[in-house]
């Protein structure tokens, strides 16, 4: 695209796919199975062109599936959703769920296997591999991902009965290893932790981004957004979150009382808040829990005292129903601490469970195990499938490591680092290509089913396994049909119950049993004793990034340009901090800085954003990738480099200017309101009286509404965390178009739904507000009067329309609406589109010319989908059928999209809801969307 | 009589000094014709130079269509940028023209005589670099015609609520009748040019242009009522035009556009920058050309009370704005005045309009200063910058700070809105030279005439 930095002009690709395109277009149909080819026009009577047909799946993430609904039209998936059933998901999604029908179709991806870089086939690897390998499988590793799914874990305890030799090996750069070395220590095995937000009255959250990050944070953000909204009016009831952490989260700004503070102040405030909870809850005598904890050098530090004071008091009356949560990257320590916690204050918010993903915590199953026999030569084979080792396991050198093993194998979707380091490269099967299968948070197992055949000959990991054994039938439906008929463990396979499955796309009772374990006092009060609490001046904080995640994503451009929910910086890896760190190292907004940590060193520009801890500079991993991604290509700084183990989460280190500022790629300038709280922003504390809703104006020229529907929206305040997938639910459903680092710079996105960020001020204290914002729909719209060719009109059911075909592109329409909600497409944002990519388009939806307006349209062609069929089937349209895209993949439910003429509609109930207001609501505008306030529910004690 | 009366017979007096010299009624014409004969040194490179800006411009164009808007700086908040504020400036410079042959024409100035047709041309050349941009300005400028109200095989029509569909209306209907008027003017004194002319070719070309006037009493006759009568259409279009134009901004609800003392205020604007548009080009031609005879000190002073009335009443606007702004309390609409515009990003360009515009006029209160070229040019030009910057400030100010500060954004030109800026200046400059070399830019009949009645008063 014209002004972009490169990821989709490169010449090479566009002449690449120029040679190409006859091949691509054919490749890039849906394919006929295999064996038989039956022509469309005598397709399965169930196949009804133009239909879409919905099926469910699942998308595995660091060994956590989230449940799916994909929707394909033609045999092409289009779109994505949450699917209801799945206890990960409840209906919603999260951003890289969104873009998986665009990653199937990335052009970047890999089109066949190949050895020493030369093209080469499935064939000839098949003899070449097991090839010579001995009986045993001796001097054969494989290396996983950290993987939950049945049908490896089969796949592998058979591999081991053949070959007892092959050594598994499970590698995943955001390993929840500080979790399993705590719960081990607490409990004696490794365990994952099963939050129940929603059963707590008082949490405390160290670090903890349980809203947002993390096993099972959709199905946490659902419970808890819903209790808050509930209970919106009660004081004691409504629960209230404390939070202490270092970086900015979307927990942290959902928070009643957050304090920033470095790691090492976070483990102070932590043990003065558990020295005091521990004080008041101690009957009688002292055990050895309290000896450790209530002790003079816990209980220090003044400058945050009323907060420990309140926060502890707050959590030992709520007794059972208080919660202590704490971040995956928080030290051992804490973890046992907040068991500990937990424990005595007899928490029902925390219970724990089997971890679904295979070898937990077992360090002799762990990549440094790996490199270790591969240094030694012990490994004459390496089979690396789907995770890429070369990038993540950076401080291991691992590319130094693998030159040990005779033959290396890489299967992956995309020629990565650790392919090019490869003999051979084996294309993987894309997740909606696969037959296979995975476990939820909660171990509940879901059958993944692919939604087309493979594009380019891609096989799923599970196939590659089965190639070590003979006894299997090794087609992917019959591997996925197999490790099913094993968990049904009912002798002869029943049909039915596999169709149940795939139809609901969630496998009743598979979930794992939780239990509250009996914590070993004694080993942790002994190990809490002797807490050495590591002091740094500057922490060097790792975390996923919240678009591309920990890279695999990476090379998906909607996600790039999606921007950072608080520095809103897009396309670019930014090394973030507070403007006190800033100041003392003499570092502006976009100064270029190198951090250095005994481990290595990376140069990045700043980012600098008010909330975040002094002394802390935080850097997300996923960036600065080096594979054959050409959109991920050559974009920030691989962070892994500043850490000295795989297991790190940061470390101390030092930041110094190397260069001038360079304007960062923003999306939003100012997060300051500049005193127009009243008008755009509302808070509301729990047990206040809401402010009264604004009269209607009087006019004269009261229209009527000549249609049954009224289509409206209420947006949540209290609810919305930030998280952005309803921006990309948006840009999937309606081709949104991206526009380069530099487009975004020059304030040209093109997010039809954006989601403002605001800092507003309650009562002195810094509160965050994720405002959504999207046409509003005015039903006295300031863009339609000034057109002067009626490309902006209104509809009879209250919709603002745009008609591209007759938009000549004045922009005053865009300048006349007081929400800014217009975009304009400033050059053929689809100039590169290829056959391929363009599949990824959605066939209802126009893709817009350059030189015309375009805005939210409420996804019309959704709701003219569901009227035409009601008319179909004669009868009338059913109360809450439409959804629009952003309602549909909000984890909090936020959005409530609906007919507001159904009083009964959820959205009707919403916008009566007390407190409810229109942004701008005083420029009679009148919009459809009304906000309903943010919520907060601050301790009286505290302000 | 009342001494009131007095400084009228002062100015009856000092309209003597309209036309210095003592050339003959004959002598005259040739000396006005003299430019078209002959080719001054400096007219090939000034040619040359403003012919290559014209082309600069042709490619910028071209780049842009080509391209896409993108290629300019505009931007979501502030999608109208260079392009609108261009636009305003040059159709506010095209009004000085029309004003002086038209509004002067039926208040029986005769110190309109010697400038009205340089003015006029001045306008229509202004008109054609604003016409400009409001197509090229269109995401899809080959849909332009859309804004038209033609009747279409669809029934489609424009929507005449919006602005710009008058806009259109106003601006096509300002420049035909200006090149009506002008046209009108010069047929006289095409023929002259056509009598004179040294060679067949010129004769030719010229009497083709005189559309075969012979100065016959009844054609005088005709003549004159027709010039009146367009004079009469003419005077309200000056009043109309930039007060339309005035309403793409008034009618919107952003604050810093929507107000209602912009018609008024972007009349006296235009006027004001007109008139300096004037003296920046008539200077320097009065200089070359030895016309200080026929364009006297006193029609600079004449000239200067114009501008000196149209800065204050844009100095009063400016006041309003601020006092409305403060009396109405709307909170956005005190952010735009006061924290954008006075104290904060824009504060640049709103006190430097200030200065330009209003504080820098005021000089003209001395006699001295309105009769001094040098001092005129030197005004005329800070006058231009400041208004251009005024248009820049109204436009852009307001849209990148309006009603959500999550939209605020700032703005920064790119290469080519700079270079189609100064691209249509050398357009404009070199259809000034070509008019200036082809064209009797002094009108021979109407100075004649005045000639004959200034001795007539003399002799009375």
């Amino acid at each position: 695209m014209p002004g972009d930095d490169g990821h989709a002009s490169s010449i090479s690709r566009r002449n690449w796919l120029a040679y190409s395109a006859a091949t691509a277009a054919l490749a890039a149909c849906q394919r006929a199975p295999r064996g038989k080819i039956i022509p469309y026009g005598r397709a399965p009577s169930s196949a009804r062109p133009g239909v879409p047909i919905e099926y469910a799946t699942a998308h595995e993430v660091d060994g956590r599936a989230v449940g799916l609904i994909v929707v394909a039209r033609d045999g092409r998936p289009i779109k994505v959703e949450g699917n209801p059933a799945h206890p990960s998901s409840v209906g919603a999604t999260r951003v890289f769920d969104q873009t998986l029908v665009t990653s199937l179709y990335d052009p970047d991806r890999a089109r066949g296997p190949t050895n020493h870089g030369q093209p080469a086939s499935w064939q000839t690897f098949e003899k070449a591999f097991p090839g010579d390998l001995d009986a045993r499988g001796e001097g054969l590793a494989i290396l996983l991902p950290r993987i939950s799914s049945p049908l490896v874990s089969m796949l592998l305890e058979r591999t081991k009965q053949a070959r007892s030799g092959v050594r598994v090996y499970f590698h995943s750069p955001l390993e929840p290893d500080n979790v399993w070395s705590a719960t081990k220590l607490a409990f004696g095995s490794a365990l994952d932790v099963l939050l129940h937000p929603a059963k707590a009255r008082v949490v405390l959250s160290l670090g903890g981004d349980f809203l947002a990050t993390g096993a099972g944070h959709l199905r946490h953000a659902r419970a808890w957004s819903a209790i808050r909204r509930e209970r919106a009016d009660d004081i004691d009831g409504m629960p209230r979150l404390y939070l202490v952490e270092s970086q900015k989260t979307p927990t942290g700004a959902a928070a009643d009382h957050r304090l920033a503070a470095s790691r090492a102040e976070m483990v102070a405030i932590a043990r003065a808040v558990a020295a005091a909870v521990m004080k008041s809850t101690a009957a009688g005598e002292r055990g050895g829990l309290e000896k450790a904890i209530v002790d003079p050098s816990w209980e220090g530090d003044t400058a945050h005292a009323p907060f420990v004071a309140a926060c502890a008091k707050d959590l030992v009356r709520a007794g059972t129903d208080a919660l202590v949560v704490v971040g995956d990257d928080a030290p051992v320590e804490l973890h046992v601490l907040a068991y500990v916690l937990n424990a005595r204050l007899g928490s029902t918010g925390q219970t724990f469970i089997r971890p679904p993903v295979l070898a937990p915590g077992d360090r002799s199953a762990s990549i440094e195990a790996l490199t270790d026999r591969l240094s030694s030569g012990e490994i004459e084979r390496l089979l690396v499938l789907d995770t890429n080792p070369v990038y993540s396991a950076r401080s291991l050198h691992f590319e130094r490591a693998m030159k040990n093993a005779r033959m290396s194998i890489c299967l992956g979707l995309y020629e990565n680092e650790t392919a090019r380091h490869c003999q051979w490269f084996l294309p993987i099967a894309h997740p909606l290509e696969s037959w296979g299968d995975t476990r939820a948070h909660d171990g509940s197992v879901s059958v993944i089913q692919p939604l087309i055949e493979p594009l380019y000959s891609g096989r799923t990991a599970a196939e590659v396994l089965a190639l070590l054994l003979t006894d299997v039938d090794r087609s992917p439906l019959a591997l996925a049909k197999a490790s099913f008929g094993e968990r049904q463990s009912k002798g002869s396979f029943d049909e039915e119950a596999w169709e149940t499955s795939l139809r609901t796309g969630v496998e009743a009772e598979t979930s794992f049993g939780t239990a509250r374990p009996e914590i070993r006092e004694a080993d942790c009060a002994e190990f809490l004793h002797e807490w050495q609490v590591q002091r740094s001046a500057l922490e060097i904080h790792l975390r996923a990034d919240p678009a591309v995640h920990d890279g695999r994503f990476s090379n998906e451009p909607r996600l790039l340009e999606l921007p950072d929910p608080f520095s809103r910086v897009a396309w670019i890896q930014c090394a973030t901090m507070s403007p006190g760190t800033a100041r003392a190292a003499g570092i502006i907004d976009g100064s270029l800085v190198r951090l250095k940590t005994e481990a290595g060193e990376v140069t990045l520009p700043a980012a600098i954003i008010s909330g975040f801890a002094n002394g802390v500079v935080s850097v997300t991993l996923g960036w600065g990738r080096d594979g054959s991604e050409l959109a991920a290509r050559g974009r920030g700084a691989n962070a892994h480099s500043l850490v000295s183990s795989c297991r790190e989460w940061g470390a101390p280190g030092e930041i110094a200017v190397v260069g001038g500022g360079v304007p960062l790629p923003r999306s939003q300038e100012t997060d300051s309101l500049e005193g127009r709280e009243e008008t755009i922003v509302r808070l509301r504390r729990a047990g206040t009286q809401a402010p009264p809703d604004e009269p209607r104006r009087l006019t004269l020229f009261d229209a009527e509404s000549r249609s049954v529907h009224a289509w409206g929206m209420t947006i949540d305040l209290g609810a919305c965390t930030g998280c952005n997938v309803c921006v990309v639910a948006c840009q999937v459903e309606n081709n949104v178009p991206v526009v380069g680092a530099r487009g975004v710079q020059q304030g040209r996105i093109m997010h039809w739904l954006r989601i403002d960020r605001y800092v507003v001020s309650d009562e002195g204290a810094p509160i965050d507000v994720f405002m959504p914002m999207l046409c509003q729909h005015c039903e006295r719209a300031p863009c339609e009067y000034v057109c002067p060719v009626k490309a902006t009109v209104h509809s009879d059911d209250g919709l603002n329309e745009m008609v591209y075909n007759r938009c000549v592109g004045t922009r005053f329409c865009s300048n006349n609406c007081p929400y800014k909600v217009r975009r304009f497409n400033w050059f053929d944002y689809h100039e590169h589109d290829t056959d391929l990519t363009a599949l990824a388009e959605n066939p209802e939806v126009t893709v817009r010319a350059r030189g015309v307006m375009e805005k939210c349209t409420f996804c019309v062609q959704r709701i003219r989908t569901a009227e035409h069929t009601a008319t179909v089937e004669d009868r009338p349209l059913a109360r809450d059928e439409v959804v629009s895209a952003c309602a549909a993949a909000c984890p909090t439910e936020a959005i409530v999209f609906g007919d507001i003429a159904d009083p009964l509609a959820r959205v009707s109930k919403a916008r009566s809801t007390a407190g409810s207001y229109s942004v701008l609501g005083e420029l009679g505008t009148e919009p459809r969307v009304r906000y309903l306030p943010r919520r907060r529910n601050p301790n009286p004690e505290l302000t | 009589m009342s001494p009131a009366t007095v400084p009228a017979d002062v100015d009856e007096e000092s309209d003597q000094e309209l036309l210095t010299g003592r050339a003959r009624h004959e002598d005259l014409a040739e000396r006005l014709l003299e430019p078209l004969w002959s080719t001054p040194r400096w007219m090939k490179p000034a040619l040359i130079v403003t012919f290559a800006m014209t082309l600069m411009l042709v490619g910028a164009v071209l780049y842009t269509m080509v391209s896409g808007i993108g290629v300019w700086g505009n931007r979501i908040p502030v999608v109208w940028a260079f392009a609108i504020t261009n636009f305003v400036w040059w159709i506010g410079i095209g009004h000085a023209g029309t004003f002086i042959s038209a509004f002067l024409l039926l208040l029986e100035q005769k110190w309109r005589a010697s400038i009205n047709r340089f003015a006029e041309a001045m306008t229509i050349f202004a008109v054609m670099q604003a016409a400009l941009f409001p197509l090229l300005h269109l995401g899809r400028p080959w849909y332009f015609y859309w804004l038209v109200p033609y009747p279409s095989t669809m029934s489609i029509w424009p929507q005449f609520r919006s602005a710009l569909t008058w806009d259109v209306a106003a601006i096509s209907t300002y420049f035909t009748v200006s090149v009506l008027f002008w046209y009108l003017g010069l047929v006289p004194d095409f023929a002259v040019a056509r009598d004179r002319a040294p060679t067949k070719a010129r004769r030719l070309v010229y009497g083709v242009f005189a559309l075969g006037w012979r100065g016959s009493a009844s054609g005088w006759m005709r003549y004159r009522t027709v010039y009146a009568l367009l004079a009469g259409v003419a005077a309200p279009l000056v009043v109309s035009v930039h007060s339309i134009v005035s309403m793409d901004f008034a009618t919107a609800q952003l604050p810093g556009w929507h107000s209602e003392i912009f018609p008024p205020f972007f009349v006296a604007g235009a006027i004001l920058s007109g008139l300096a548009m004037v003296f920046l080009l008539m200077l320097p031609v009065r200089r070359l050309y030895r016309l200080e005879e026929v364009i006297t000190v006193r029609h600079l002073d004449m000239l200067a009370r114009f501008t000196l009335v149209t800065s204050c009443i844009v100095g009063y606007s400016y006041a309003a704005e601020a006092y409305n702004a403060a009396y109405g309390g709307d909170v956005f609409e005190m952010s735009q005045i006061f924290s954008t515009r006075a104290r904060g990003p824009f504060a640049w360009a709103f006190w430097g309009t200030i200065v330009c515009n209003v504080l820098a006029p005021q000089i003209l209160w001395l006699r001295r200063a309105r009769r001094s070229a040098p001092f005129l040019f030197a005004l005329s030009f800070a006058v231009q910058v400041g208004m251009w910057v005024e248009r820049f400030l109204i436009i852009v100010a307001s849209q990148s700070r309006d009603f959500l500060p999550s939209s605020f954004r700032t703005y920064t030109p790119s290469f080519i809105d700079g270079t189609i800026l100064v691209g249509t200046l050398g357009c404009f400059l070199f259809l000034m030279l070509l008019f200036i070399r082809y064209v009797p830019f002094i009108p021979i009949r109407e100075v004649q005439r005045l000639q004959r009645s200034l001795a007539e008063e003399r002799s009375a």
